[in-house]
Protein backbone atom coordinates (compact mmCIF):
# COMPACT_ATOMS: atom_id res chain seq x y z
CA UNK A 1 0.00 0.00 0.00
CA UNK A 2 1.68 3.28 -0.75
CA UNK A 3 1.97 6.08 1.91
CA UNK A 4 2.61 9.98 1.53
CA UNK A 5 5.78 9.40 0.70
CA UNK A 6 7.83 9.90 -2.97
CA UNK A 7 9.61 6.90 -3.02
CA UNK A 8 7.85 2.74 -2.67
CA UNK A 9 7.64 1.56 0.80
CA UNK A 10 8.60 -1.75 -0.46
CA UNK A 11 11.06 -1.33 -3.55
CA UNK A 12 11.84 1.89 -2.44
CA UNK A 13 11.54 2.85 -6.25
CA UNK A 14 10.70 6.79 -7.19
CA UNK A 15 6.53 6.94 -7.59
CA UNK A 16 6.55 10.63 -8.44
CA UNK A 17 5.71 9.91 -12.23
CA UNK A 18 3.17 6.78 -10.79
CA UNK A 19 1.56 9.25 -8.89
CA UNK A 20 1.38 11.78 -11.28
CA UNK A 21 -0.01 9.61 -13.77
CA UNK A 22 -2.85 8.14 -11.60
CA UNK A 23 -3.69 11.90 -10.82
CA UNK A 24 -4.02 12.32 -14.77
CA UNK A 25 -6.26 9.32 -14.86
CA UNK A 26 -9.08 10.34 -12.06
CA UNK A 27 -8.88 13.62 -13.56
CA UNK A 28 -9.95 12.45 -16.92
CA UNK A 29 -12.48 10.47 -15.01
CA UNK A 30 -14.01 13.39 -13.08
CA UNK A 31 -14.28 15.20 -16.20
CA UNK A 32 -15.93 12.03 -17.82
CA UNK A 33 -18.01 12.08 -14.57
CA UNK A 34 -19.44 15.60 -14.95
CA UNK A 35 -20.03 14.83 -18.70
CA UNK A 36 -22.06 12.33 -18.67
CA UNK A 37 -24.29 14.32 -15.54
CA UNK A 38 -25.01 17.13 -18.15
CA UNK A 39 -25.75 14.06 -21.15
CA UNK A 40 -22.76 14.69 -23.12
CA UNK A 41 -22.43 11.14 -23.41
CA UNK A 42 -20.20 11.41 -26.05
CA UNK A 43 -17.55 13.17 -23.82
CA UNK A 44 -17.91 11.41 -21.59
CA UNK A 45 -16.90 8.42 -23.12
CA UNK A 46 -13.97 10.05 -24.48
CA UNK A 47 -13.14 11.43 -21.72
CA UNK A 48 -13.21 7.87 -20.14
CA UNK A 49 -11.20 6.23 -22.12
CA UNK A 50 -8.52 8.82 -22.20
CA UNK A 51 -8.40 8.10 -18.02
CA UNK A 52 -7.91 4.65 -19.06
CA UNK A 53 -5.58 5.14 -21.18
CA UNK A 54 -3.45 6.42 -18.27
CA UNK A 55 -4.53 3.82 -15.84
CA UNK A 56 -6.37 0.53 -17.06
CA UNK A 57 -6.64 -0.38 -13.17
CA UNK A 58 -9.13 2.61 -12.64
CA UNK A 59 -11.98 0.27 -11.95
CA UNK A 60 -14.08 3.55 -11.59
CA UNK A 61 -14.04 4.81 -15.15
CA UNK A 62 -14.25 1.46 -16.50
CA UNK A 63 -17.53 0.70 -14.52
CA UNK A 64 -18.52 4.66 -15.54
CA UNK A 65 -17.41 3.94 -19.14
CA UNK A 66 -19.63 0.42 -19.32
CA UNK A 67 -22.50 2.25 -18.34
CA UNK A 68 -22.04 4.91 -20.92
CA UNK A 69 -22.44 2.67 -23.45
CA UNK A 70 -25.72 1.48 -21.63
CA UNK A 71 -26.85 4.53 -22.05
CA UNK A 72 -26.15 4.57 -25.70
CA UNK A 73 -27.76 1.53 -26.27
CA UNK A 74 -24.74 -0.25 -26.95
CA UNK A 75 -24.77 -3.28 -24.81
CA UNK A 76 -21.78 -5.02 -26.39
CA UNK A 77 -19.29 -2.82 -25.54
CA UNK A 78 -20.70 -2.27 -22.00
CA UNK A 79 -20.53 -5.91 -21.25
CA UNK A 80 -17.11 -5.81 -22.85
CA UNK A 81 -15.62 -2.82 -20.30
CA UNK A 82 -17.71 -4.47 -17.09
CA UNK A 83 -15.78 -8.21 -17.80
CA UNK A 84 -12.80 -6.82 -17.88
CA UNK A 85 -13.40 -4.88 -14.54
CA UNK A 86 -14.39 -8.07 -13.15
CA UNK A 87 -11.18 -9.59 -14.57
CA UNK A 88 -9.14 -6.97 -13.13
CA UNK A 89 -10.66 -6.60 -9.78
CA UNK A 90 -12.95 -9.54 -8.74
CA UNK A 91 -13.52 -8.59 -5.24
CA UNK A 92 -16.43 -5.71 -4.36
CA UNK A 93 -16.97 -4.79 -7.59
CA UNK A 94 -20.09 -2.86 -9.18
CA UNK A 95 -19.40 -4.24 -12.76
CA UNK A 96 -20.87 -8.38 -11.52
CA UNK A 97 -23.77 -6.16 -10.05
CA UNK A 98 -24.47 -4.56 -13.33
CA UNK A 99 -23.88 -7.78 -15.18
CA UNK A 100 -26.20 -9.71 -12.90
CA UNK A 101 -29.25 -7.11 -13.45
CA UNK A 102 -28.65 -7.90 -17.04
CA UNK A 103 -29.09 -11.37 -16.66
CA UNK A 104 -32.23 -10.75 -14.77
CA UNK A 105 -34.08 -8.66 -17.14
CA UNK A 106 -33.30 -11.24 -20.03
CA UNK A 107 -36.12 -9.67 -22.08
CA UNK A 108 -34.67 -6.15 -22.05
CA UNK A 109 -31.29 -7.61 -22.83
CA UNK A 110 -32.01 -9.08 -26.11
CA UNK A 111 -34.48 -6.51 -26.82
CA UNK A 112 -31.40 -3.64 -26.72
CA UNK A 113 -29.30 -7.08 -28.48
CA UNK A 114 -31.81 -7.14 -31.38
CA UNK A 115 -32.24 -3.09 -31.78
CA UNK A 116 -28.33 -3.27 -32.05
CA UNK A 117 -28.39 -5.80 -34.64
CA UNK A 118 -31.61 -4.26 -36.81
CA UNK A 119 -29.38 -0.95 -37.20
CA UNK A 120 -26.82 -2.57 -38.51
CA UNK A 121 -29.14 -4.78 -40.99
CA UNK A 122 -30.07 -0.90 -42.12
CA UNK A 123 -26.69 0.05 -42.45
CA UNK A 124 -26.37 -2.75 -44.93
CA UNK A 125 -29.78 -2.25 -46.64
CA UNK A 126 -28.72 1.92 -47.10
CA UNK A 127 -25.25 0.37 -48.38
CA UNK A 128 -26.51 -1.23 -50.90
CA UNK A 129 -29.11 0.77 -52.51
CA UNK A 130 -32.67 -0.45 -50.45
CA UNK A 131 -33.57 2.76 -48.83
CA UNK A 132 -37.04 1.29 -48.65
CA UNK A 133 -36.38 -1.17 -46.17
CA UNK A 134 -33.96 0.92 -44.28
CA UNK A 135 -36.30 3.33 -43.96
CA UNK A 136 -39.19 0.94 -42.33
CA UNK A 137 -36.72 -0.81 -39.89
CA UNK A 138 -35.56 2.76 -38.71
CA UNK A 139 -39.22 4.24 -38.03
CA UNK A 140 -39.90 0.97 -35.81
CA UNK A 141 -36.85 1.15 -34.31
CA UNK A 142 -37.71 5.45 -33.15
CA UNK A 143 -41.28 4.26 -32.62
CA UNK A 144 -39.98 1.72 -30.17
CA UNK A 145 -38.03 4.71 -28.52
CA UNK A 146 -34.72 2.99 -29.14
CA UNK A 147 -31.58 4.85 -27.19
CA UNK A 148 -28.92 4.32 -30.14
CA UNK A 149 -28.39 7.81 -31.34
CA UNK A 150 -27.23 6.37 -34.33
CA UNK A 151 -30.44 5.44 -35.74
CA UNK A 152 -32.13 9.00 -35.15
CA UNK A 153 -28.89 10.23 -37.13
CA UNK A 154 -29.21 7.73 -40.46
CA UNK A 155 -33.12 8.29 -40.51
CA UNK A 156 -32.60 11.85 -40.47
CA UNK A 157 -30.63 12.20 -43.02
CA UNK A 158 -32.29 9.64 -45.37
CA UNK A 159 -35.46 12.61 -44.99
CA UNK A 160 -33.23 15.50 -45.57
CA UNK A 161 -31.83 13.71 -48.57
CA UNK A 162 -35.90 13.34 -49.49
CA UNK A 163 -36.72 16.92 -48.56
CA UNK A 164 -38.70 16.06 -45.93
CA UNK A 165 -37.04 18.39 -43.58
CA UNK A 166 -39.43 19.02 -40.46
CA UNK A 167 -38.67 14.97 -39.81
CA UNK A 168 -35.22 15.28 -40.10
CA UNK A 169 -35.16 18.16 -37.87
CA UNK A 170 -37.18 15.91 -35.57
CA UNK A 171 -34.97 13.30 -35.75
CA UNK A 172 -31.50 15.26 -35.04
CA UNK A 173 -33.29 16.87 -32.39
CA UNK A 174 -34.31 13.55 -30.47
CA UNK A 175 -30.21 12.87 -31.46
CA UNK A 176 -29.21 15.89 -29.31
CA UNK A 177 -31.27 14.75 -25.98
CA UNK A 178 -29.79 11.20 -26.35
CA UNK A 179 -26.65 12.25 -26.54
CA UNK A 180 -25.84 16.37 -26.27
CA UNK A 181 -22.30 16.27 -26.70
CA UNK A 182 -22.45 14.27 -30.30
CA UNK A 183 -20.39 15.74 -32.48
CA UNK A 184 -22.06 14.10 -36.22
CA UNK A 185 -25.79 15.55 -34.49
CA UNK A 186 -24.26 18.64 -33.92
CA UNK A 187 -22.84 19.45 -37.46
CA UNK A 188 -26.07 18.35 -39.39
CA UNK A 189 -27.93 20.52 -36.66
CA UNK A 190 -25.94 23.48 -37.18
CA UNK A 191 -26.20 22.84 -41.52
CA UNK A 192 -30.11 22.38 -41.13
CA UNK A 193 -29.98 25.92 -39.07
CA UNK A 194 -27.70 27.49 -41.73
CA UNK A 195 -29.43 26.75 -44.66
CA UNK A 196 -32.50 27.77 -43.04
CA UNK A 197 -30.88 31.31 -41.95
CA UNK A 198 -30.08 31.32 -46.00
CA UNK A 199 -33.48 30.73 -47.10
CA UNK A 200 -34.95 33.49 -44.81
CA UNK A 201 -32.12 35.85 -45.53
CA UNK A 202 -33.14 35.19 -49.46
CA UNK A 203 -36.83 36.16 -48.52
CA UNK A 204 -35.78 39.82 -46.78
CA UNK A 205 -33.88 40.27 -50.29
CA UNK A 206 -37.04 40.39 -52.47
CA UNK A 207 -38.35 43.23 -53.92
CA UNK A 208 -41.42 44.71 -51.85
CA UNK A 209 -44.36 46.30 -53.49
CA UNK A 210 -45.05 49.70 -51.24
CA UNK A 211 -48.04 51.82 -53.04
CA UNK A 212 -46.58 53.08 -56.00
CA UNK A 213 -42.95 52.73 -55.64
CA UNK A 214 -40.81 49.24 -54.95
CA UNK A 215 -38.53 49.00 -52.01
CA UNK A 216 -35.77 46.32 -51.48
CA UNK A 217 -32.38 45.53 -49.51
CA UNK A 218 -29.34 45.13 -50.76
CA UNK A 219 -26.56 44.54 -48.16
CA UNK A 220 -26.84 47.61 -45.98
CA UNK A 221 -28.42 49.59 -48.60
CA UNK A 222 -32.82 49.85 -49.00
CA UNK A 223 -33.81 50.77 -52.32
CA UNK A 224 -36.75 52.46 -53.22
CA UNK A 225 -37.84 52.85 -56.98
CA UNK A 226 -41.02 53.72 -58.53
CA UNK A 227 -43.44 50.90 -59.73
CA UNK A 228 -44.10 49.58 -63.12
CA UNK A 229 -47.68 49.38 -62.29
CA UNK A 230 -49.76 52.72 -63.24
CA UNK A 231 -52.58 51.70 -61.65
CA UNK A 232 -54.79 49.46 -59.08
CA UNK A 233 -57.79 47.14 -59.84
CA UNK A 234 -60.15 47.94 -57.06
CA UNK A 235 -62.85 45.37 -57.56
CA UNK A 236 -62.75 42.30 -54.87
CA UNK A 237 -64.29 39.92 -57.14
CA UNK A 238 -61.54 38.52 -58.73
CA UNK A 239 -59.62 38.45 -55.54
CA UNK A 240 -62.76 36.33 -54.08
CA UNK A 241 -62.71 34.24 -56.94
CA UNK A 242 -58.77 33.45 -57.14
CA UNK A 243 -59.17 32.77 -53.83
CA UNK A 244 -62.44 29.95 -54.53
CA UNK A 245 -60.48 28.47 -57.35
CA UNK A 246 -56.80 28.33 -54.85
CA UNK A 247 -58.75 26.75 -52.26
CA UNK A 248 -60.50 23.97 -55.07
CA UNK A 249 -57.27 23.52 -56.46
CA UNK A 250 -55.68 22.43 -53.23
CA UNK A 251 -58.52 20.75 -52.10
CA UNK A 252 -58.13 18.49 -55.43
CA UNK A 253 -54.41 18.25 -54.93
CA UNK A 254 -54.90 16.96 -51.20
CA UNK A 255 -57.79 14.51 -52.47
CA UNK A 256 -56.02 13.28 -55.53
CA UNK A 257 -52.25 12.97 -54.58
CA UNK A 258 -51.93 13.12 -51.34
CA UNK A 259 -54.67 11.08 -49.60
CA UNK A 260 -54.16 7.95 -51.73
CA UNK A 261 -50.43 7.96 -50.87
CA UNK A 262 -51.31 8.26 -46.91
CA UNK A 263 -53.28 5.46 -47.88
CA UNK A 264 -50.89 3.65 -49.75
CA UNK A 265 -48.26 4.01 -46.78
CA UNK A 266 -50.37 3.06 -44.13
CA UNK A 267 -51.23 0.23 -46.20
CA UNK A 268 -47.39 -0.71 -46.75
CA UNK A 269 -47.09 -0.34 -42.68
CA UNK A 270 -50.23 -2.75 -42.01
CA UNK A 271 -48.63 -4.58 -44.61
CA UNK A 272 -45.29 -5.23 -43.10
CA UNK A 273 -46.37 -5.42 -39.76
CA UNK A 274 -48.55 -8.51 -40.48
CA UNK A 275 -46.05 -10.18 -42.76
CA UNK A 276 -43.61 -9.32 -39.38
CA UNK A 277 -46.19 -10.78 -37.05
CA UNK A 278 -47.01 -14.20 -39.47
CA UNK A 279 -43.15 -14.48 -39.38
CA UNK A 280 -42.90 -14.74 -35.71
CA UNK A 281 -46.07 -16.64 -35.55
CA UNK A 282 -44.23 -19.11 -38.63
CA UNK A 283 -41.22 -19.03 -36.28
CA UNK A 284 -42.92 -19.73 -32.88
CA UNK A 285 -45.49 -22.79 -34.44
CA UNK A 286 -42.22 -24.01 -35.72
CA UNK A 287 -40.61 -24.30 -32.28
CA UNK A 288 -43.82 -25.56 -30.98
CA UNK A 289 -43.84 -28.21 -33.37
CA UNK A 290 -39.91 -29.00 -32.43
CA UNK A 291 -40.67 -28.74 -28.71
CA UNK A 292 -43.69 -30.91 -29.19
CA UNK A 293 -41.40 -33.54 -31.06
CA UNK A 294 -39.04 -33.84 -28.77
CA UNK A 295 -41.05 -33.93 -25.99
CA UNK A 296 -43.28 -36.87 -27.93
CA UNK A 297 -39.25 -38.57 -28.65
CA UNK A 298 -38.63 -38.11 -25.17
CA UNK A 299 -42.08 -39.83 -23.49
CA UNK A 300 -41.20 -42.64 -26.12
CA UNK A 301 -38.08 -42.96 -24.96
CA UNK A 302 -38.96 -43.33 -21.57
CA UNK A 303 -41.83 -45.59 -22.40
CA UNK A 304 -38.67 -47.93 -23.96
CA UNK A 305 -36.68 -47.77 -20.89
CA UNK A 306 -39.40 -48.14 -18.65
CA UNK A 307 -40.33 -51.47 -20.43
CA UNK A 308 -36.61 -52.38 -20.67
CA UNK A 309 -36.63 -52.04 -17.03
CA UNK A 310 -39.74 -53.85 -16.19
CA UNK A 311 -37.98 -57.20 -18.41
CA UNK A 312 -34.41 -56.86 -16.61
CA UNK A 313 -36.38 -56.76 -13.38
CA UNK A 314 -38.50 -60.02 -14.47
CA UNK A 315 -35.40 -61.97 -15.67
CA UNK A 316 -33.84 -61.42 -13.12
CA UNK A 317 -36.56 -62.60 -10.43
CA UNK A 318 -36.58 -66.00 -13.00
CA UNK A 319 -33.20 -66.74 -12.05
CA UNK A 320 -33.18 -65.93 -8.51
CA UNK A 321 -36.58 -68.21 -8.56
CA UNK A 322 -35.01 -70.97 -9.87
CA UNK A 323 -31.36 -70.51 -8.17
CA UNK A 324 -33.17 -71.00 -4.56
CA UNK A 325 -35.37 -73.50 -5.78
CA UNK A 326 -32.38 -75.35 -6.98
CA UNK A 327 -30.58 -74.77 -3.83
CA UNK A 328 -33.29 -76.47 -1.74
CA UNK A 329 -33.87 -79.38 -4.09
CA UNK A 330 -29.82 -80.28 -3.69
CA UNK A 331 -30.14 -80.05 0.22
CA UNK A 332 -32.10 -83.15 -0.04
CA UNK A 333 -34.72 -82.12 2.17
CA UNK A 334 -37.53 -80.26 -0.26
CA UNK A 335 -40.96 -80.33 -0.96
CA UNK A 336 -41.74 -81.51 -4.99
CA UNK A 337 -44.87 -79.49 -5.06
CA UNK A 338 -43.29 -76.06 -3.84
CA UNK A 339 -40.68 -76.38 -6.44
CA UNK A 340 -43.13 -77.49 -9.00
CA UNK A 341 -45.48 -74.49 -8.13
CA UNK A 342 -42.64 -72.24 -8.65
CA UNK A 343 -41.09 -73.70 -11.44
CA UNK A 344 -44.49 -72.39 -13.40
CA UNK A 345 -44.47 -69.17 -12.36
CA UNK A 346 -40.91 -69.35 -13.71
CA UNK A 347 -40.67 -67.65 -17.45
CA UNK A 348 -38.86 -70.10 -19.11
CA UNK A 349 -38.29 -68.09 -22.64
CA UNK A 350 -36.17 -65.26 -20.20
CA UNK A 351 -33.97 -67.25 -19.06
CA UNK A 352 -30.27 -68.23 -21.25
CA UNK A 353 -29.43 -71.66 -22.44
CA UNK A 354 -27.77 -72.62 -19.36
CA UNK A 355 -31.05 -71.42 -16.86
CA UNK A 356 -33.05 -73.28 -19.41
CA UNK A 357 -31.30 -76.59 -18.83
CA UNK A 358 -31.14 -75.93 -15.14
CA UNK A 359 -35.28 -75.11 -14.75
CA UNK A 360 -35.66 -78.44 -17.03
CA UNK A 361 -33.81 -80.99 -14.78
CA UNK A 362 -35.13 -79.69 -12.12
CA UNK A 363 -39.12 -79.80 -13.99
CA UNK A 364 -37.77 -83.50 -14.78
CA UNK A 365 -37.29 -84.44 -11.82
CA UNK A 366 -40.35 -82.89 -9.55
CA UNK A 367 -42.91 -82.83 -11.75
CA UNK A 368 -44.38 -86.48 -11.60
CA UNK A 369 -44.26 -86.72 -7.95
CA UNK A 370 -45.99 -83.26 -7.72
CA UNK A 371 -48.90 -83.58 -9.95
CA UNK A 372 -49.35 -87.22 -8.43
CA UNK A 373 -49.55 -85.29 -5.04
CA UNK A 374 -51.50 -82.66 -5.99
CA UNK A 375 -54.09 -84.97 -8.36
CA UNK A 376 -54.63 -87.24 -5.16
CA UNK A 377 -55.22 -84.25 -2.68
CA UNK A 378 -57.71 -83.07 -5.47
CA UNK A 379 -59.81 -86.11 -6.03
CA UNK A 380 -59.87 -86.63 -2.23
CA UNK A 381 -61.07 -83.21 -1.59
CA UNK A 382 -63.78 -83.86 -4.93
CA UNK A 383 -64.89 -86.94 -3.35
CA UNK A 384 -65.40 -85.10 0.08
CA UNK A 385 -67.40 -82.99 -1.71
CA UNK A 386 -65.14 -79.80 -1.02
CA UNK A 387 -65.51 -78.90 -4.43
CA UNK A 388 -63.75 -75.13 -4.13
CA UNK A 389 -60.48 -76.93 -2.65
CA UNK A 390 -60.58 -79.55 -5.22
CA UNK A 391 -60.73 -76.92 -8.61
CA UNK A 392 -57.71 -75.04 -6.55
CA UNK A 393 -55.71 -77.93 -6.16
CA UNK A 394 -57.00 -79.94 -9.56
CA UNK A 395 -55.72 -76.29 -11.29
CA UNK A 396 -52.47 -76.28 -9.64
CA UNK A 397 -51.72 -80.03 -10.68
CA UNK A 398 -52.98 -79.19 -14.98
CA UNK A 399 -50.68 -76.09 -14.45
CA UNK A 400 -48.09 -78.57 -13.88
CA UNK A 401 -48.47 -81.45 -16.48
CA UNK A 402 -51.78 -80.90 -18.01
CA UNK A 403 -51.34 -84.98 -19.69
CA UNK A 404 -51.66 -86.57 -15.96
CA UNK A 405 -53.76 -89.72 -15.75
CA UNK A 406 -54.13 -89.25 -19.54
CA UNK A 407 -57.12 -87.08 -19.86
CA UNK A 408 -58.43 -88.66 -16.01
CA UNK A 409 -56.66 -85.36 -13.91
CA UNK A 410 -58.58 -82.88 -16.51
CA UNK A 411 -61.52 -85.11 -16.24
CA UNK A 412 -61.82 -84.40 -12.68
CA UNK A 413 -61.21 -80.71 -12.58
CA UNK A 414 -64.08 -80.81 -15.19
CA UNK A 415 -66.37 -82.18 -12.61
CA UNK A 416 -65.09 -80.44 -9.90
CA UNK A 417 -65.73 -77.15 -11.89
CA UNK A 418 -69.30 -78.57 -12.79
CA UNK A 419 -70.29 -79.22 -9.39
CA UNK A 420 -68.78 -75.79 -8.25
CA UNK A 421 -71.12 -73.77 -10.82
CA UNK A 422 -68.78 -73.10 -13.10
CA UNK A 423 -70.27 -74.60 -15.71
CA UNK A 424 -69.01 -72.81 -18.54
CA UNK A 425 -65.19 -73.56 -17.66
CA UNK A 426 -66.80 -77.32 -17.25
CA UNK A 427 -67.62 -77.46 -20.54
CA UNK A 428 -64.67 -76.16 -22.03
CA UNK A 429 -62.57 -79.00 -20.12
CA UNK A 430 -64.96 -81.86 -20.91
CA UNK A 431 -64.48 -80.37 -24.80
CA UNK A 432 -60.83 -80.40 -23.86
CA UNK A 433 -60.87 -83.85 -23.10
CA UNK A 434 -62.78 -84.62 -26.14
CA UNK A 435 -60.33 -83.41 -28.94
CA UNK A 436 -57.04 -84.07 -26.60
CA UNK A 437 -58.16 -88.23 -25.93
CA UNK A 438 -60.48 -89.32 -29.00
CA UNK A 439 -62.37 -92.51 -28.73
CA UNK A 440 -60.86 -93.23 -25.10
CA UNK A 441 -63.59 -94.25 -22.49
CA UNK A 442 -62.34 -90.98 -20.85
CA UNK A 443 -63.58 -89.18 -24.22
CA UNK A 444 -66.92 -90.96 -24.27
CA UNK A 445 -67.65 -90.17 -20.38
CA UNK A 446 -66.87 -86.48 -20.92
CA UNK A 447 -69.43 -86.19 -24.08
CA UNK A 448 -72.21 -87.86 -21.87
CA UNK A 449 -70.93 -85.07 -18.97
CA UNK A 450 -71.27 -82.65 -21.84
CA UNK A 451 -74.88 -83.40 -23.69
CA UNK A 452 -76.24 -83.95 -19.80
CA UNK A 453 -75.05 -80.17 -19.49
CA UNK A 454 -76.86 -79.40 -22.67
CA UNK A 455 -73.73 -79.24 -25.08
CA UNK A 456 -74.65 -79.93 -28.69
CA UNK A 457 -70.65 -79.47 -29.40
CA UNK A 458 -69.11 -82.84 -29.93
CA UNK B 1 -24.47 21.12 -47.08
CA UNK B 2 -24.47 17.73 -45.85
CA UNK B 3 -23.17 14.86 -48.43
CA UNK B 4 -25.75 11.67 -48.08
CA UNK B 5 -23.11 9.42 -49.52
CA UNK B 6 -20.17 11.02 -48.11
CA UNK B 7 -22.16 10.53 -44.70
CA UNK B 8 -23.58 7.28 -44.65
CA UNK B 9 -19.83 6.29 -45.26
CA UNK B 10 -18.67 7.18 -41.54
CA UNK B 11 -21.48 5.17 -39.90
CA UNK B 12 -19.95 1.80 -38.83
CA UNK B 13 -22.06 -1.25 -37.36
CA UNK B 14 -22.39 -1.27 -33.60
CA UNK B 15 -20.88 -4.69 -31.81
CA UNK B 16 -23.72 -7.42 -30.77
CA UNK B 17 -23.55 -9.20 -28.01
CA UNK B 18 -22.06 -12.17 -29.68
CA UNK B 19 -19.25 -10.02 -30.22
CA UNK B 20 -18.29 -9.40 -26.87
CA UNK B 21 -15.61 -11.84 -26.47
CA UNK B 22 -13.98 -10.64 -29.80
CA UNK B 23 -14.04 -7.09 -28.41
CA UNK B 24 -12.60 -8.00 -24.88
CA UNK B 25 -9.56 -10.68 -26.47
CA UNK B 26 -9.13 -7.37 -28.69
CA UNK B 27 -9.15 -4.70 -26.48
CA UNK B 28 -5.63 -2.54 -26.34
CA UNK B 29 -4.92 -2.90 -22.46
CA UNK B 30 -1.52 -1.26 -22.67
CA UNK B 31 -1.76 2.21 -20.27
CA UNK B 32 0.79 4.96 -18.97
CA UNK B 33 1.59 2.55 -16.03
CA UNK B 34 2.76 -0.26 -18.23
CA UNK B 35 4.76 1.78 -20.58
CA UNK B 36 6.22 3.31 -17.50
CA UNK B 37 7.32 -0.01 -16.11
CA UNK B 38 8.93 -0.74 -19.63
CA UNK B 39 11.01 2.37 -19.48
CA UNK B 40 11.79 1.68 -15.77
CA UNK B 41 13.23 -1.86 -17.05
CA UNK B 42 15.03 -0.15 -19.81
CA UNK B 43 17.13 2.56 -18.19
CA UNK B 44 17.65 -0.22 -15.38
CA UNK B 45 19.19 -2.72 -17.78
CA UNK B 46 21.01 -0.31 -19.88
CA UNK B 47 22.80 0.58 -16.44
CA UNK B 48 24.06 -2.88 -15.61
Amino acid sequence: MLTDAPVCPNCGEDITIYRRIIWISNAHYNEGLERAKVRDLSGAAESLNKSLKYNKRNIEARNLLGLVYYELGRVGEALSEWIISANINPEENAAAGYMKELQKDREGFERLNQEVKKYNQCLKYLQSGNDDLAILQLRKAVSANTKLVEVYQLLGLILLKNEQRSGAKQCFQKAYRLDRGNIRTQKYIASMRSRDAAASDEKLNEPVDVGESISYTHGNDTIIQPSPHAFRDSSALPAILNILIGIAVGAAIIWFLVVPARIQAIKEEANSSTLSYSDDISSKDAQIDNLNKQLETAQNDVQTAQASSNASAAVISSYEQLLTMNTEYTSGSYDSVTIAKALVSIDRTALSSEGQALYDKLKDNVSSKAVASLFTSGKKSYTNKNYADAVSTLEEAEAIDNTYGSGELLYYLAMSYQEAGSTDKAKTTYQQIISTYPGTSIATEAQNSLTALGSTQQ
Amino acid sequence: MIDFEEELKKYQPIPETGDVEELVYNKELTDMTDIMKEMLKDSRNKRQ
